[in-house]
């Protein structure tokens, strides 16, 4: 275990992670007072002295995701380089793999990520008023943010310190718990039906967008972010890496492949999670997101455009397909 | 707008319940801790200022007069009570909200002008009207109009350093009333002039008065007890209304 | 009609295509094998070649040499490619002890009793554990018993400190 710890980014990873959750923890202490005594319409001293504390822990929260967003991908980049010390793992795939925390911590992480993008977007909206009026509902969901922040803390350290480095993994069979022989692809589909659920079910979230149909874009959106991640993975992925064995969805943010990785699952799930919070924050009476939401929408497009240039790419240099 | 020589209601007296109020402190007390001491700026204000109305708040120095101003203007929040401006609680704005609120509606003039002394009387007055989001045409065109009120025009390329007392003050009035506020607040504005500036600054508060502008004056300067226009005298001492 | 209502009618028509893929594609799917249930009798059951999955390793099993199967007391069937595997498996299932356990045999070809069969230590199996199940005892041969010990104590030849001693490579 000592090797892992004391590898650098990993101690520089946790250390960070810890002292996010230190300053979440006194955020949420505040929290939980604000949550029981805030009266907006009281004038009396408290409820000024709550006022200006609300404001403190809204700044803690802002600068304590300012750190953490750039951990996410951190955590990748120190999982991948992990990956010269487990025997076995290739890449971030084998590493995450090396024990029962791995993918659980990294479906937390991403859960985290999302709640945080929530909150941020609540609490804009609830400061542009000027009253306050969603105070209770950030709060609430502020305490929920701090619980996914605390479980992911212990995963994190769970995991690190549980990685054996005597013990092979295996990478990305492993990960993704494959019968051989069995399709790997949901609903059955084959890969012709495969790509034509990912260009459609694209046209069909930037279209719904495009035209405010909320109830079209949460639905086509989030089974886009599924068909996707298979996309990527058994159609677009082996595009990048030009090999049509190899599907691994942790390979391509290595530097052999010029950390493309980030930006195909960077602008995925930035496009889904601003739709999400968008359509989220529509629910507020008053509230209009639109400005998220084609931001959005442009981060898909680049999305399906870096996808289809590597295919695009192979055709023209190689004149067949894979 | 004409005014008549009443007493400073347009409405009559009988009237004053009625009257729309542009400020309304209820219950306001400012405490300033230090540690060991509690020091009770102001205690238990309760104060209404009509539209259009013209108030001076009259006491020495050290009697809450500013501090009173000052959380009117919303630079500084309460201890406790409610302080309505407009309808709005600004002293539970938001500081962005606050920001904005001042910007439109509150012109404030200060004992020492706070003008920016390597800009030119111009563009000391432009500034409050460039983030509030005017073109560039609207920007020219009031702040012509309010040199003009303020009588400063004559200096506008002038860099405000190079200015005499009195003409730092109508820079500072201009400026203060060039985004076209209803409020216009003065802490001690002629605290540094002389008798014949302080006359030509009782002239220009005239102007804005029969303007429509609510006035609100903290000054202890008996040039105030005799304005040419209706006003109503507050007396403060100690933190507290005595009169 | 106005160009919000035909982009609406396209979006419309496009996911209820999007609907149809998934459904047809879901009616065609073929699942390999894992489990069958209903085994009552408790017997072997014949191995679906090539679509059939080792529970253990995830495996295709290719070929019914070798290969082993628990059946539970409650009829469930699981299949193997590996007498190793299938003590790998076995060893977290609290009713092993009243499974019943089939090999098929290397020298005679047929299904047995797991428990009475004989195992050979350096055969050529699909784990490269190195039990070859057989009916018949042979010279250096090892009961159930015994090759379970070794399997789970990893003294198989994917060990190459076993391998060396058994093999001399």
């Amino acid at each position: 275990m000592n090797e892992i710890i004391l590898e650098t980014n990993t101690a520089v990873y946790l250390l960070s992670e810890l002292i996010v959750w230190f300053m979440l923890l006194i955020a949420f202490i505040v929290d939980i007072r604000l949550l029981t005594r805030w009266d907006y319409g009281s004038f009396d001293p408290e409820q000024y002295e709550l006022e200006k504390r609300a404001y403190l822990v809204m700044t803690v929260i802002i600068f304590a995701f300012a750190v953490k967003a750039p951990l996410l991908p951190y955590f990748v980049f120190t999982i991948d380089e992990l990956s010269a010390l487990v025997p076995g793992a290739m890449c971030g795939a084998g590493v995450i793999s090396a024990n029962g925390y791995g993918l659980p911590l990294l479906f937390v992480k991403i859960v985290t990520t999302l709640s945080f993008v929530l909150w941020l977007t609540i609490n804009h909206y609830d400061l542009e008023e000027g009253d306050y009026p969603w105070f209770r509902l950030k709060s609430l969901l502020f305490i929920a943010v701090f619980t996914l922040v605390s479980v992911e803390l212990w995963l994190d350290i769970s995991f690190f310190t549980h990685i054996d480095t005597t013990r092979p993994t295996s990478c990305c069979s492993a990960l993704f718990g494959l019968l051989e022989g069995e399709n790997p692809l949901p609903f059955g589909l084959d890969t012709k039906s495969l790509l034509l659920l990912f260009y459609t079910l694209y046209l069909v979230t930037v279209g719904s967008i495009a035209i405010s149909w909320n109830s079209m874009t949460a639905i086509s959106s989030t089974l886009f972010l599924y068909i996707s991640y298979y996309a990527v993975v058994y159609f677009f992925g082996t595009y990048i890496y030009q090999l049509p064995t190899h599907r691994c969805p942790f390979c391509m943010m290595q530097k052999e492949y010029f950390y493309v990785g980030y930006i195909v699952w960077g602008t995925l799930l930035g496009g889904y999670f601003g739709i999400l919070s968008s359509l989220v924050a529509e629910t507020l009476p008053g509230v209009g997101a639109e400005r998220v939401k084609r931001f959005s929408a442009l981060l898909l497009t680049i999305f399906v455009a870096v996808c289809s240039a590597y295919v695009a790419y192979y055709y023209i240099e190689n004149g067949v397909l894979l | 707008m004409e005014r008549n020589s009443h007493n400073g209601n347009i409405h009559g007296d009988d009237e004053t319940n009625e009257r729309d109020m542009v400020v309304e402190i209820e219950n306001l007390y400012r405490r300033f801790d230090d540690g060991s001491d509690t020091f009770e700026a102001l205690s238990d204000i309760s104060l209404t200022v009509a539209r259009g109305e013209c108030v001076i708040l009259k006491g020495v120095s050290g009697s809450g007069k500013t501090t009173l101003l000052a959380i009117m203007a919303g630079l500084d929040r309460p201890s406790s009570g409610s302080v309505l401006v407009e309808g709005r609680a600004i002293s539970k704005l938001p500081d962005r909200h606050l920001s904005r609120f001042r910007g439109k509606h509150i012109g404030m003039i200060f004992q020492h002008y706070n003008l920016m002394e390597h800009l030119s009387v111009r563009d000391n007055v432009s500034v409050p009207l460039v983030p509030a989001g005017f073109s560039a045409d609207e920007i020219e065109m009031m702040v012509s109009e309010a040199m003009e009120m303020a009588n400063i025009s004559h200096k506008s390329r002038m860099e405000a350093g190079r200015l005499s007392g009195g003409e730092k003050q109508r820079t500072a009035i201009a400026r203060a009333i060039a985004p076209g506020p209803e409020i216009v607040l003065c802490d001690e504005p002629t605290a540094n002039l002389d008798r014949a500036n302080a006359e030509i600054f009782i002239e220009i508060l005239g102007r804005l008065y029969e303007k429509g502008k609510t006035i609100v004056v903290a000054t202890h300067d008996p040039i105030f007890e005799k304005l040419p226009f209706p006003s109503r005298v507050v007396e403060m001492s100690d933190g507290k209304i005595t009169e | 009609m106005d160009g919000k209502k035909i982009v609406q009618i396209a979006i419309t028509l496009l996911f209820i295509g999007v609907v149809a893929v998934i459904f047809i594609s879901i009616s065609k799917k073929e699942m390999p094998v894992t489990i069958v249930k209903g085994n009552m009798e408790h017997k072997p059951l014949a191995i679906k070649l090539d679509a059939t999955n080792d529970t253990q390793c995830k495996m295709l099993i290719r070929t019914e040499r070798n290969s082993a199967e628990v059946v539970s007391p409650d009829g469930r069937t699981w299949f193997f490619d590996d007498p190793g595997c299938m003590v790998l498996w076995l060893q977290e299932r609290e009713w092993a002890d009243r499974a019943f356990l089939w090999v098929h045999t290397i020298d005679t070809g047929r299904w047995v009793d797991a428990r009475k069969a004989w195992y050979g230590v350096t055969d050529h199996t699909a784990m490269h554990y190195g039990f070859g199940a057989r009916e018949k005892k042979c010279e250096g041969c090892i009961d159930f018993t015994e090759m379970r010990s070794r399997m789970l104590r990893g003294e198989t030849l994917v060990d190459p400190k076993i391998r060396k001693k058994l093999l001399g490579v």
